[in-house]
């Protein structure tokens, strides 16, 4: 055969060879999980891509603190503490029995390492403004940990229990990003580049020791391919499943569970405010009535997820419904783009990142726009670009991204977010919540920022996205909903 | 009286359909290509959507359509650059002494040795996917396919004495060319050119397929069965459809190649 023949044999082929067989689950201490995204790198105090935290967080990796199921925050190396100096202090009873893989004892000194590098000027980790309101950090004692804050924080204790708060010992966190060292129960055992990221558990674990002895993350970003891995029971699980027009596949098989449940994850078109003509607001109202986010629901996740108007998801307990802000309306988006002088033809880039939503969801918008006269340009990218230009450089006009950290509303006070969102009634309101300790004064204020973010258009919300997974049926512990981004491997089992 | 290959009538006829499709979706197709519909998703094929609708309610015939135009397009032009680079490059080394000849024969063979996977992988990390990136990857390909039959059809021609005559009698090296020795090699650049399109179809569609080629939201075939393939149990025209064109293309030209390549030597 002619070798452009037989290369694009091999192209057309591709997505059914992609899988290098991982091994069925013989064993019943051993799981083997797809995943979409394979990880730029494995440390969460550096890297803001959720494929880190799927798997490494809370398995590699912990943190003070921990959400669980229900977003509920819990101890973890923080047996207990107490809040005291109205909201300003934190006395943390830490868990010294804890240690990390390496055989480096956990105790407070780990604490001030962990947060004072996450919160150093030249820190990269990527919610360091989490950490902004940290005065100083004492340690009265191993076991004993003092944290004052320069204000109260409503949030504190909640985003220390985020993937970016985990604790790293000096010695090895500055090759976390390829060799991670933790106090989680399990330990890198081998990362095939393109293929899979295999965890062991560690010895001399104190009790419960987890039942799943070791865990290969498979990458498959292919939907068609993840499923027949399913069905050849070469997966026993697929956490995000991307494609909801084939769990019907799945849903009535014994042999699996197919999970949908709560997810904080955020579907947007991000808007460039920091270029023309994004930074103004009636262009932004025009691109949020020019599209049919109902449709786009439809269309793309097959009414699984369920519209927003702002940038909060149901799941939420402060979650404002804004559904109906910037209705479907073609002829009032004209309006306002003609009122904008955006002449007709415009050119708008849409930054698609290497997801099946994206491309979707891509394609619908590029349809939308034409719609109203505009023009869109769809610009393919892989992860490390999206990563580089559009999010650490913010060299993009607009994106379609899925959101995937709860609770999330600071990143629109951020002065220099990749959104270029600054509102300065935001930022007072924004700074009023978090140093406000009163719940229902929270609840109101934090339904009052998701009110501005719809008010000042700040990004196009379309839907939260649900968590679709499936799973053997055989397997238990499995989460439904999820509060964060992880996949907690110690809390699952085979039944005999 | 000669009969007609059968292998030509059957090429032609595979061809002549998917080329009336492209060729009228230049002036019009049932619904708008990109046109959402979201109340009739995933429609099977019925008398207002011959081919059904895929998950968005776009009508399959509107965009197989202009994806067949797409394809034939690019295969045309790639076959094409192939053609016009490969030919004159092959006569000049046939026409040149063979150690002078021999960097020309070994930047052939380089470029021989690159797939137009590799070529538009590397074109689209610098440019970006693209419909000319694809051009220009299937059609580096080909130089070398045109340049060594070109060559070997060009050096027994090169050796009459009516070319000798007519460099005597004044006519200079491009003439030479165009006026004996192209008109004598054709048969075999024809057939192969022919073969060359069909290869440039599944080329295309692989590259497509990969994201190398033309960029969405312009519908292409390989496009298509990537983006359909998940659907392959819900909906199976969605990817039968795309690829059954690809095939009828691929069918098509290497029948005609192979009608042509008797038809010719006679």
């Amino acid at each position: 055969m002619p070798r452009p023949a037989l290369a694009a044999c091999c192209a057309l082929l591709a997505p059914s060879l992609t899988l290098a067989a991982p091994a069925a689950a013989a064993t019943p201490d051993t799981l083997n999980i797809g995943l979409q995204l394979e990880p730029p790198s494995l440390d969460p105090t550096t890297g803001p891509a959720e494929a880190i935290r799927d798997i490494v967080y809370d398995n590699v990796f912990e943190s003070l603190t921990r959400l669980d199921e229900h977003g509920s925050v819990q101890p973890q190396l923080a047996k207990r503490w107490s809040i005291a100096d109205g909201g300003r202090r934190y006395e943390f009873a830490l868990d010294t029995g804890a240690s990390f893989s390496d055989g480096t004892p956990f105790d407070c000194a780990i604490v001030k390492f962990s947060l004072d590098r996450a919160r150093a000027p030249d820190s990269l980790n990527p919610e360091r403004a989490f950490y902004a309101p940290i005065a100083s950090i004492s340690c009265p004692a191993p076991d004993h940990a003092v944290i004052t804050l320069s204000a109260p924080d409503s949030e504190f204790l909640y985003h220390l229990a985020w993937a970016a708060s985990a604790m790293v010992a000096p010695a090895t966190a500055a090759t976390n990003a390829q060799h991670p060292v933790g106090t989680g129960p399990y330990v890198l055992e081998n990362w095939k580049r393109g293929s899979s990221i295999t965890l062991s558990r560690r010895e001399h674990l104190r009790a419960p020791i987890p039942a799943i002895a070791r865990v290969s993350f498979h990458f498959i970003a292919d939907p068609l391919t993840a499923a027949d891995a399913l069905d050849g029971n070469r997966l026993d699980g697929y956490v995000n499943f991307p494609n909801t027009d084939m769990l019907s596949r799945f849903q009535g098989d014994p042999r699996f569970t197919v999970l949908v449940g709560r997810s904080p994850i955020k579907l947007i078109w991000a808007l460039n405010e920091a270029r023309a003509p994004f930074n103004d607001l009636r262009v932004r109202l025009a691109l949020a009535a020019a599209i049919d986010r109902y449709a786009i629901v439809t269309g793309y996740a097959n009414n699984f997820a369920t519209v927003i108007g702002s940038h909060d998801t149901p799941e939420d307990p402060d979650y404002l419904d804004l559904s109906a802000h910037a209705p479907y309306d073609v002829g009032h988006a004209q309006d306002l783009l003609r009122q904008a002088g955006v002449a007709a033809g415009t050119v708008i880039e849409i930054a698609l990142p290497p997801t099946d939503y994206a491309h979707k969801v891509g394609d619908m918008l590029a349809a939308y726009l034409a719609q109203v006269g505009l023009v869109a340009k769809l610009v393919p990218m892989q992860w490390p670009q999206w990563l580089g230009d559009v999010y650490g450089h913010a060299n993009y006009q607009t994106t379609v991204i899925a959101h995937t950290e709860p609770r999330d509303l600071d990143i629109y006070a951020r002065p220099h977010y990749y959104f270029g969102y600054h509102d300065t009634v935001y930022d007072a309101l924004f700074a009023q919540y978090r140093t406000t300790t009163d719940p229902a004064a929270q609840h109101a204020l934090w339904q009052k920022l998701q009110q501005r973010l719809a008010d000042t258009q700040a990004n196009v919300f379309i839907a939260a996205l649900p968590r679709i997974s499936i799973w053997n049926a055989r397997l238990r512990g499995m989460w439904r909903d999820e509060p964060i981004p992880l996949n907690r491997i110690a809390d699952l089992s085979w039944t005999p | 009286m000669n009969r007609p290959d059968p292998r030509l009538l059957l090429g032609a006829t595979c061809l002549a359909g998917p080329i009336a499709l492209a060729l009228l979706s230049l002036a019009w197709t049932p619904f708008a290509v990109n046109g959402l519909d979201i109340a009739h998703r995933l429609l099977p094929p019925d008398a207002a959507h011959p081919f059904g609708t895929d998950g968005f309610g776009r009508d399959l015939l509107s965009r197989s359509m202009a994806g067949l135009r797409a394809t034939i397009a690019t295969a045309l032009a790639a076959t094409g650059l192939g053609a016009a680079i490969g030919i004159p490059l092959g006569i000049t080394i046939a026409a040149s002494h063979e150690r002078r000849s021999a960097p020309l024969r070994r930047l052939a063979d380089l470029v021989f040795a690159f797939p137009p996977v590799l070529t538009a992988a590397m074109l689209a990390a610098l440019w970006g996917g693209s419909a000319a990136g694809a051009v220009v990857a299937i059609g580096a390909f080909d130089v070398p396919v045109f340049a060594r039959i070109a060559a070997a059809a060009a050096l027994p021609v090169l050796a009459q004495d009516f070319i000798a005559a007519s460099r005597l009698a004044g006519r200079g090296p491009l003439g030479v060319l165009w006026w004996h020795i192209l008109p004598n090699i054709a048969a075999p650049l024809i057939v192969q050119a022919s073969l060359q399109a069909g290869i440039a179809v599944l080329a295309e569609a692989g590259l497509t397929y990969l994201g190398f080629g033309l960029p969405p939201p312009a519908p292409s075939l390989g496009g298509m069965l990537k983006d359909y393939q998940s659907a392959l149990g819900a909906a199976p025209w969605l990817v039968l459809i795309p690829g059954a064109l690809v095939t009828l293309l691929v069918l098509g030209c290497n029948l005609l190649g192979d009608g042509l390549r008797d038809r010719l030597a006679r």
